[in-house]
């Protein structure tokens, strides 16, 4: 558990981390796990709580034009330009504690512990936590850096509520922001004043795992594209009574439909490139269909992800070339619903060495992967703010109540931002 | 098995290599890993259908094939040829035309539940077949192949190949466990012998895949892939 390698994070520290990932955790409980719902009551909470935590610290506090909590030190409170560091404090339903929150918290200690230390960072730093990064809630992912941005589209603003149907939009107009600006594409915040983003993240997949280092640097993170409710049409009939010749079943549809993706998927991977494909979602209504009927219609989601834009869009191809095929050969209909788009991203060449330099500085061995999962910084990045992230060792994956890291290896994330913070004086040449 | 024919079988092995190179069969990692069906991450990845594609490397690795058959297995030993799905299929039929011999195919999968309804073509039960396959990475689905043929009444007790990856101690044993003898023109140590002589990759591309080559499942765990080989 302890990293392996020279770095030592002091028990003051520990303990203050260990307390708000606790206190947070108390706040947001739900069956298993946490939930923390985008654009909620509950989420305001938590940004409220940060908010008169880090204000106990001597820190300023605001909350910008996108409703997110800023903070800052009171000589950075009138900087012109600024690195953001933070992440989101939103989870899925029965989510984990980590994943988001613990990129807002690293940011705040670093906040924290210059104030306690009287220290100085090399650029003016803002700690940014962001609300609806996940995309559980509505549909679409990274609602606020798209908003922030001036990247998220009329079609995501009307994605509607997972719960009560209303539009996303509805939802973050009743937060109080410009959704006339939000739907004309333009950023709430004035771009040119942010010179980098950083994000601490925990690492969804196992790569970190028995690598002997307790945190990464990331390089790159996949983009995707996604339809939340794809649906299979064919005729409903006897199960017993209807000849193979004389079905149109959608759920056979469906499945031949996913094999063929599965194929697709193993030959892309085994010739180098990158892709990950997911189906979370497969249901045939349970009130209209029974086991003894052939159903009239299937309908799931489909998320899929790759490092490269290629990938996607030959991807998106293949998806509708098998599904007119299918359609031919099994006499159904597919209807994609809307597709969530999200471009993959290059982190910030610069961030990424001056990161790798404060890992080597406080002792770490310099780990560089490529991020699975997407990320705020992603949205950033491809809205021309140099980006980079960190990536701290985690067991059991994220997204939902077992993610497991360990404070230890988390303070070594925050020990690598707060050192380059402290040091590199370059963030954001390419702005 | 006589010295001449182990020098033999070594010049075979290096010629094999070097016309797999040449035609491009064989492609090193640069950023990402390639990823099989098992899971397993791998900085090499060689394509050994390319050899249909070009006939005069073909012919020439079909004729060592088929020494394999007369030479180190014997004629008199087996009485038809089964390819393997899918591209066992085309070199199984060439090596099947060369020496008069019936043919079958045996599908990765069954069709239906009868019990020859993995093998096509004609056969008698207790007929002896050698199961030609284009390359084998861990030998699980020799063993399947070679189960499906057993099944249907054949008998199975060799496998002939192109290419042979060598790298995990657990194929010979699960091999041998199922008394099937493997026999391939050449393996990784073989390309990369051959790659090393001619210099034309990087020393560092060379190192990492020798990391591989000793250690595949470390390799491919710290790129990401499987960490365990379930064969």
């Amino acid at each position: 558990m302890t990293p392996s390698v020279g770095f030592a994070p002091q028990a003051s520290d520990a303990r203050l981390a260990a307390s708000l990932f606790q206190e947070a955790a108390r706040r947001s409980p739900d069956v298993a796990g946490i939930s923390r719902p985008a654009f909620s009551a509950k989420e305001t909470e938590i940004l409220e709580w940060l908010r008169a935590e880090a204000e106990g610290m001597g820190l300023c506090t605001w909350y910008d034009a996108g409703q997110n909590l800023r903070m800052c030190l009171p000589e950075d409170a009138q900087a012109e330009r600024f690195v953001l560091v933070g992440s989101h404090v939103d989870s899925v339903p029965m989510g984990g504690n980590y994943d988001g929150l613990a990129g807002v918290l690293a940011g705040l200690i670093c906040l924290a512990r210059a104030r306690s230390r009287g220290e100085r960072f090399a650029r003016p730093v803002q700690v940014i936590a962001m609300r609806a990064e996940e995309s559980a809630w509505f549909g679409p992912c990274y609602i606020a850096s798209k908003a922030l941005t001036g990247a998220l589209s009329a079609q995501e603003c009307a994605a509607l509520h997972r719960g009560d149907h209303r539009p996303l939009g509805d939802h973050m107009r009743d937060f109080g922001i410009d959704m006339n600006r939000v739907q004309s594409g333009l950023p709430l915040i004035d771009l040119d004043q942010v010179l980098g983003y950083v994000e601490l993240h925990i690492e969804q997949g196992p790569m970190l795992i028995g690598k002997g280092s307790p945190a990464a640097v990331v390089t790159g993170i996949r983009g995707n594209f996604r339809h939340r409710d794809v649906c299979c049409s064919g005729q409903a009939g006897h199960s017993g009574a209807v000849p193979r010749a004389f079905r149109r079943d959608p759920v056979m549809a469906m499945s031949d439909l996913l094999m063929r993706l599965d194929d697709a998927w193993a030959s892309i991977i085994q010739k180098g490139e990158d892709l990950v494909l997911t189906s979370g979602i497969v249901h045939t209504d349970a009130e209209r269909n029974a086991m003894t009927r052939i159903a009239d219609e299937v309908r799931f989601s489909l998320d899929i992800r790759s490092q490269s834009s290629d990938v996607l869009k030959g991807m998106q191809g293949l998806l509708s070339q098998e599904m007119a095929q299918i359609e031919r050969e099994r006499r159904v209909s597919f209807a994609l619903d809307a597709c969530h788009w999200t471009a993959p991203a290059m982190m910030d060449a610069g961030l990424v060495e001056d990161l790798s330099a404060s890992m080597q500085r406080i002792g770490l061995p310099v780990v560089r992967m490529a991020s699975g999962g997407g990320h705020d910084a992603a949205v950033f990045a491809n809205a021309g703010i140099p980006s980079a992230m960190v990536f701290v060792r985690n067991r059991n994956g994220s997204h939902n109540p077992d993610e497991a890291m360990e404070i230890d290896d988390f303070l070594s994330g925050v020990e690598i931002i707060y050192d380059m913070l402290k040091q590199s004086r370059s963030v954001g040449r390419g702005a | 098995m006589t010295k001449t024919s182990a020098k033999h079988q070594d010049q075979v092995a290096r010629e094999t290599a070097a016309a797999l190179l040449d035609i491009g069969a064989v492609q090193f990692w640069s950023e990402q890993p390639f990823m099989f069906t098992s899971g397993l991450a791998s900085p090499v990845y060689i394509d050994c259908r390319k050899v249909m594609s070009h006939p005069e490397v073909r012919e020439r690795l079909m004729g060592y094939a088929c020494e394999i058959l007369s030479n180190r297995i014997g004629l008199n030993q087996f009485d038809a040829l089964a390819g393997g799905e899918t591209a066992g299929i085309p070199y199984a039929a060439w090596m099947a035309a060369e020496l008069r011999l019936p043919m079958q195919y045996v599908r990765k999968k069954p069709k239906g539940f009868a019990r020859n309804a993995q093998v096509e073509g004609d056969f008698k039960p207790g007929q002896r077949v050698v199961l030609i396959e284009d390359l084998t990475t861990d030998g699980a689905s020799k063993v399947r192949f070679a189960q499906a043929l057993r099944r249907s009444g054949l008998r199975v007790d060799h496998t002939v190949m192109l290419f042979f990856y060598d790298i995990f101690p657990e194929t010979m044993r699960l091999l041998a466990e199922h008394e099937l003898q493997l026999h391939a023109l050449a393996t990784w140590r073989d390309v990369l012998g051959v790659a090393q002589e001619r210099g034309c990759f990087e020393d560092a591309v060379l190192a990492e895949i020798e990391h591989f080559l000793d250690a595949p499942l470390k390799w491919s765990s710290d790129h990401g892939g499987a960490s365990v080989l379930s064969i």
